[in-house]
């Protein structure tokens, strides 16, 4: 299944939103594409000397007018995406809550959808556009509104296309196939995918594992609409949950596989530490989680690239960018539980130039070789 | 632009960051790649008008050149500068 499969609910953007959505892809691969000069701009016309200290390397880079005029490039860009994303689908919010009524009330529906309006949302999260996305991932305007799912779909492809992330294969294909070659033969019955906002990646397990029970859970009632009434267009039998991943009401050792995708950088480093202690605890044994993120580690990188880096928490609302480029997910696992033996770092391939950053752990009964 | 040091964790991203020191400078390269955007935009329009056109027999297009807008024709037009200079100096109105 391609990464950005055709369903009912997506809305196609009249002719000339389209075009502005075309014009943005294209700036946004020149803003990609212009990180090698930048590097360049750095090493010819700021860095004073060799021994610059990472915070010299960011201020000097930060206070640099030519990098200054490339990070406003970068902001106007991200709001120019959602200013030609958001229109169409605004326009069609009222068919979205329709189509969201007749997907979740039909009578042939596979999967299911648990809201809890309860449940708390973090500050951190609530409070601001994460990605600038207009009304964030917490948009609830009505008992019916899936306009958050929709624009986060569709900004996010149009985000990966300029990223030059590639979009022949899901990001759960890309476990699968990574779980399939390092432990050949597994086949999970319970599944698990946390913090799985518009249910991207929950579909394809489901597709994948017919036989299997796939649960799905995030903390947006927006999302978890959107990802309902798409999974039943798609046919795909999710159950979907608003819940907490650091505190899911599913009992000790429910699932074999539990895997998240993109949640990572989206929590602090208290909320990913707890992610990965609730996925220990729900694991049945023999079974693994596969926590998949984007591939941004400052330890592998140097103190120029981790202030380009940096751009994303200060200026596109990624509250806890920087805490997951700096994290070290094996110690956090260890911490969670697992064996030193039983986790495992993988690069999830993409395509020819991307790799995303997966931390997998194993529960240790019925293990014979690590992941 | 604001000091680039490591904000407290809850201060998250500023509603409305000066990247280039003055603020109207920031307005100007918003306006700038706007104003490129819409005319990448109407480029398309125009060719696929034209290539339309052209694969039915309907156009010439060196008429293009010579045509001229009748009066309610120029007044639409005139409303859709409008709008493009609402779109354009947008900037300068809001926050960001």
């Amino acid at each position: 299944m391609a990464r950005n499969p055709l369903h009912p609910l997506l809305i196609a953007p009249d002719s000339r939103n389209a075009a502005r959505q075309r014009f943005v892809l294209a700036l946004k691969k020149w803003l990609q594409s212009s990180r090698p000069a930048l590097r360049k701009l750095y090493e010819t016309e700021i860095k004073i000397s060799a021994d610059e200290t990472a915070a010299e390397i960011r201020d000097g880079l930060y206070q640099n007018k030519k990098y200054q005029v490339v990070c406003r490039l970068r902001r106007t860009a991200q709001q120019l995406m959602w200013q030609s994303v958001a229109p169409p689908i605004d326009r069609e919010a009222e068919t979205l809550a329709q189509q969201f009524r007749y997907y979740s009330s039909r009578p042939s529906k596979v999967g299911s959808l648990e809201l809890n309006p309860a449940l708390q949302a973090p500050a951190s999260l609530a409070q601001r556009d994460v990605h600038l996305q207009p009304g964030g991932y917490f948009r609830n305007e009505s008992n019916w509104d899936i306009v958050a799912g929709a624009l986060y779909e569709a900004g996010g492809a149009l985000y990966s296309q300029g990223q030059n992330i590639g979009v022949q294969r899901s990001k759960a294909e890309l476990v699968m196939r990574h779980i399939a070659e390092v432990c050949p033969g597994f086949v999970p019955k319970n599944i698990l995918d946390l913090g799985c906002a518009a249910g991207a990646s929950s579909v394809p397990y489901a597709q994948a594992y017919p036989e299997a029970e796939v649960h799905a859970i995030d903390l947006a009632p927006g999302l978890l609409r959107y990802a309902h009434a798409r999974a039943e267009a798609m046919g795909a039998a999710v159950h979907f949950h608003q819940m907490d991943a650091t505190d899911t009401t599913f009992p000790d050792g429910s699932f074999d596989l539990v895997a998240s995708h993109n949640a990572m950088h989206e929590m602090s480093d208290e909320t990913r530490q707890a992610m990965f202690a609730e996925s220990r605890r729900l694991l049945a044994p023999g079974g693994i989680c596969v926590h998949q993120d984007v591939p941004l580690r400052f330890a592998q990188l140097d103190a120029f690239l981790q202030a380009e880096y940096a751009y994303d928490q200060w200026f596109n609302a990624e509250p806890h960018w920087l805490e997951y480029a700096r994290c070290d997910c094996q110690a956090m696992m260890l911490r969670a539980g697992f064996k030193p033996e039983h986790i495992a770092v993988a690069n999830l391939e993409q395509g020819p130039s991307f790799s995303w950053f997966a931390i997998l752990g194993r529960h240790p009964i019925g293990t014979e070789t690590a992941p | 632009m604001s000091k680039a040091d490591d904000r407290p964790k809850d201060t998250g991203t500023p509603d409305n960051p000066v990247f280039c020191g003055d603020p109207a400078i920031d307005c100007l390269y918003a306006m700038v790649l706007i104003l490129a955007q819409e005319l990448s935009v109407k480029s398309e329009r125009l060719e696929t008008l034209e290539q339309l056109l052209e694969q039915r027999g309907l156009l010439d297009r060196k008429e293009i050149d010579a045509y001229r807008p009748e009066e309610e024709e120029a007044r639409a037009r005139l409303q859709q500068h409008q709008e493009l200079i609402d779109k354009l100096l947008a900037p300068l109105k809001q926050t960001e």
